[in-house]
């Protein structure tokens, strides 16, 4: 069941990507805007410099060789982790665990929800139109608040099933929920690393002068 | 005519079915139904001797109690001795899951040989070693049930009728003389305190077959020795020289006896051939061991272990749902949808295959359902549940028990002077079991003198091998030095009796090959090559091991309980990294030992690892819950100041409104 729907949402997923690749315009946005938002150069030019850049770059890697660990021998071969791969899963999990942190601290600020962002998302739960018509930066802020959000009960349920707390129900609600948000986590991941990437820094023509 | 015969024909075939059907009903003997009461039937019985007489209590020379003709009477003798107690020798025996085998022993010729007719990989069927219903018998009847080699009298056709499998007159005019052993359905079923195993298991130490059970029941008691009569002892000419006499209270003025018998075993007549003593502590500090939990909680073996009149009693299969043998006559014979739901899982967890709604539920007798709190269910895929809460807890090398059987625990008497050491029962063993699971396990070192042919490994009498090298082998020597139980054999002699064997003039048939000489101790499968000893790997060397269930052990006690993850995964655990001992007569002084890893089948390195990574485990625990709390604490602010946001924003809008 749950190897069928990793299947069919990652091949939707990956789909939406390619077509929204081809498909939608890609944002333009200024310099500054890149600059300050890490637009052009996603990873570069945020507070710590070279921390974050870090943090991300292990972050997405960690979370790349997480994946592969996780859900190669489910999906390939339909089979639980286990051995070797288990070992080198469980050991590279508070490391991105720990880059998680970092870049919520190094990121958060700048990518918090703006003004513009806030009447886009608005219009967008209401089903309105929205009023702005070029809010590059909602769908990665979103996916990047929702990354970090995942990061919390993916990490927990799996810490939690290593105390004598929960029984043999309780252990395979944690698994369950370990592996599906897992999968969200990735999902949103890839999504949000799509629209950084599209978010290439393009300079802008001067508005015309005011009459 | 026609007309005649159209009348008479369906009464014909009516009475012809009524007399079909009261037979069949007839088979099925009286006791054997149940009608519903749950009251327990007194049994105040006729008795009858083995000619089919009634005993009385002023009979003159009354013979001793048949459990065939007393018990017979009610219940069908026959289905029960289809159950797997007594069905061993028949030629239609099941095998079943892997069991403690009998074991032929001799510590003068350094053999323990696993005996067994079913077919239990490692063990050798009783014809291979010459054993035949009659030897058998004198072997292993100390703890033997009755029934099937017990009843397996040759009769005079089978005497000197020129077939190759000839049968001696001797052991004919002993049979005889001895009795056949009937089931004793008294061993288990008599819940008199009176039943007494020790003293049925001198009359057959003293070939008392036909009077064992009598004697057991403590209805009477019995004087003479068959095995001390001369072959052609006729009580009719020489006098009677075995001597009944049964207890007259326990007549009345009927000459009915009332036997205390019960549907369920009590615990006490199981122990005599299942009980397992713990040689860590023996002698006087038995004390210290506690019963099974089940037991300690008032339950009894026959609250699991259950069976219907067919006695095959159910074996606590692990996995009630599956087959745990790939045997269709296995199944045939025993209804997993039933016997599964009496297994741990079964009791504790329901059994998902019965069709019994409440055994889907589990819980019997009020077996608590385990919550093994902090226990990554994989654990449940790879270990049986024995592997955590039964048998001894595993310490850094294996230990050895004796068990009843095999050591003839329990006889209290002059019979039970000898305490035999031999075999060597090495435990907890953390073996892969036949469903793939590791489980604990009891085990032995074959050690035997055989023959190679072909490939195949067959032991050899080990009567044939005192008359090949009694020299050789130190038969003279009245009291020979021991070490660690063993006879110490050297390589020396080793050669030496090989080479005697290898003299032995084989009656070989055309075409068949000249068989080869080899012992067989500690793993290894000694041969000679270019006259020098050589040993090598082989299948026949292959320890036997059996899962073992009992005794289990309180949930506390259990491995990995709490979450004690070190039970296991540590790099000093028993369990993954003991030592099974190597039980050998070459150079017995020096502890040989094989990794627990190479029964589980199991990758060393890969759990050193994955064990050293538990040092590691405080850590990660502390680091990801510190970053989930940092990343709570962060997301919670930004979700604050968001919603600060969106209350400004609907402020201001409703400020616009008006």
């Amino acid at each position: 069941m749950f190897s069928t729907i990793s299947w069919v949402s990652l091949v939707l997923v990956l789909a939406g990507i390619v077509i929204h690749w081809f498909v939608s315009p890609s944002p333009r946005v200024t310099k500054r805007e890149a600059s300050e938002a890490g637009g052009g150069r996603p990873w570069s030019g945020c507070c710590g410099g070279k921390l974050s850049t870090l943090a991300c770059v292990v972050a997405l890697g960690s979370l790349a060789i997480l994946f592969v660990t996780g859900f190669g021998g489910l999906l390939l071969l339909d089979e639980q982790i286990h051995g070797y791969t288990l070992m080198m899963h469980v050991g590279l999990a508070p490391v991105f665990v720990i880059s998680a942190g970092v870049v919520v601290i190094a990121w958060g600020h700048r990518c918090r929800l703006d003004e513009s962002d806030r009447i886009r998302l608005a219009s967008l739960l209401c089903l309105k139109k929205p009023e702005t018509t070029d809010t590059p930066n909602l769908g990665w802020k979103l996916t990047f608040w929702l990354g970090l959000a995942l990061v919390v009960p993916v990490s927990l349920s799996m810490v939690l099933s290593m105390f004598p707390i929960f029984g043999t129900h309780g252990q395979e609600t944690l698994l369950c929920i370990h592996q599906y948000t897992s999968l969200a986590l990735t999902l949103v991941a890839m999504i949000h690393v799509h629209l950084v990437i599209r978010r290439k820094a393009s300079p802008v023509p001067p508005p015309p002068p005011k009459k | 005519m026609i007309q005649v015969i159209r009348t008479l024909l369906p009464l014909v075939l009516l009475f012809g079915g009524f007399v079909v059907g009261q037979s069949a009903e007839k088979d099925k003997g009286l006791g054997d139904g149940h009608d519903g009461n749950r009251a327990s039937i007194t049994h105040l019985i006729d008795l009858y001797d083995d000619r089919g007489k009634q005993i009385k209590s002023a009979d003159a020379q009354p013979r001793p109690v048949s459990m065939r003709n007393t018990c017979g009477k009610c219940h069908d003798y026959d289905t029960m001795a289809a159950g797997w107690h007594f069905h061993s020798g028949s030629t239609n025996v099941l095998s079943g899951r892997v069991g403690e085998p009998w074991v032929l022993t001799d510590n003068r010729i350094r053999a323990q040989i696993p005996i067994s007719d079913r077919d239990w990989k490692g063990t050798y069927k009783p014809e291979d070693v010459d054993l035949n219903a009659w030897k058998f018998l004198k072997k292993f009847s100390s703890h033997f049930p009755g029934g099937s080699y017990g009843e397996m009298a040759p009769s005079e056709d089978e005497v000197g009728d020129g077939d190759e499998e000839e049968v001696d007159t001797s052991e004919l005019f002993r049979w005889e003389i001895s009795g056949k052993y009937e089931i004793n359905c008294l061993a288990c079923h008599h819940a008199d305190r009176k039943q007494n195993q020790s003293d049925a298991a001198l009359q057959a130490a003293k070939e008392n077959y036909r009077w064992a059970t009598t004697v057991g029941s403590g209805l009477a008691s019995v004087k003479g020795t068959a095995s001390e009569l001369e072959d052609f002892y006729d009580p009719e000419f020489d006098g009677h020289k075995i001597i009944t006499s049964y207890d007259k209270s326990r007549f009345d003025s009927n000459n009915k006896v009332f036997l205390d018998i019960v549907r369920k075993p009590p615990s006490n007549r199981c122990y005599f051939c299942h009980s397992t003593q713990d040689l860590q502590t023996p002698g006087k500090d038995e004390w210290i061991h506690n019963e099974d939990i089940h037991m300690a909680s008032g339950m009894s073996c026959s609250d699991c272990h259950r069976n219907g009149a067919d006695h095959m009693i159910s074996r606590g299969d692990i996995d009630p749902s599956k087959n745990p043998h790939g045997s269709d006559d296995y199944l045939k014979a025993y209804d997993l949808k039933k016997v599964g739901s009496f297994s741990c899982q079964g009791c504790h967890m329901g059994n998902p295959g019965a069709d019994d709604p409440g055994a889907r539920m589990g819980g019997h007798l009020g077996a608590p359902v385990p919550e093994h709190k902090g226990i990554p269910p994989v654990h449940f895929e790879k270990l049986s549940c024995t592997a955590c809460h039964s048998g001894r807890l595993p310490t850094e090398n294996t230990a050895r028990v004796r068990t009843a059987r095999m050591h003839k625990l329990g006889r209290h008497g002059p019979h039970g002077r000898i305490s035999p050491q031999l075999p060597h029962v090495v435990t907890p063993v953390f073996a892969r079991m036949a469903n793939g699971k590791i489980g604990p396990h009891n085990m032995i070192w074959p050690s035997f003198w055989g023959t190679q042919a072909n490939g195949v490994v067959k032991p050899l009498a080990p009567d044939l091998v005192r008359e090949i090298a009694p020299d050789e082998l130190g038969m003279e020597i009245a009291e020979p030095e021991r070490v660690n139980d063993w006879i110490e054999l050297t390589e020396k002699q080793i050669g030496n009796v090989l080479n005697l064997i290898g003299k032995y003039e084989w009656e070989l048939e055309e075409g068949e090959t000249e068989p080869k000489p080899v012992y067989v101790a500690g793993g290894r499968l000694y041969s000679l090559s270019n006259g020098f000893v050589i040993s090598t790997n082989h299948d026949a060397a292959e320890p036997y091991k059996w899962p073992i269930a009992h005794d289990v052990r309180p949930a506390a006690q259990s491995l990995g309980s709490n979450g004690r993850c070190a039970d296991c995964h540590d790099k000093n655990s028993p369990f993954i990294f003991g030592q099974v001992e190597v039980d050998t007569p070459i150079k017995p002084a020096e502890k040989q030992t094989v990794a627990m890893t190479e029964f589980g089948e199991l990758d060393r390195s890969y759990f050193e690892m994955f064990a050293f990574t538990f040092l590691f485990r405080p850590w990660l625990k502390a680091v990801v819950i510190i970053s989930c709390v940092l990343l709570g604490m962060v997301l919670l602010l930004f979700a604050l100041k968001g919603l600060d946001v969106v209350v400004r924003a609907a402020g201001k809008k409703a400020s616009d409104e008006s």
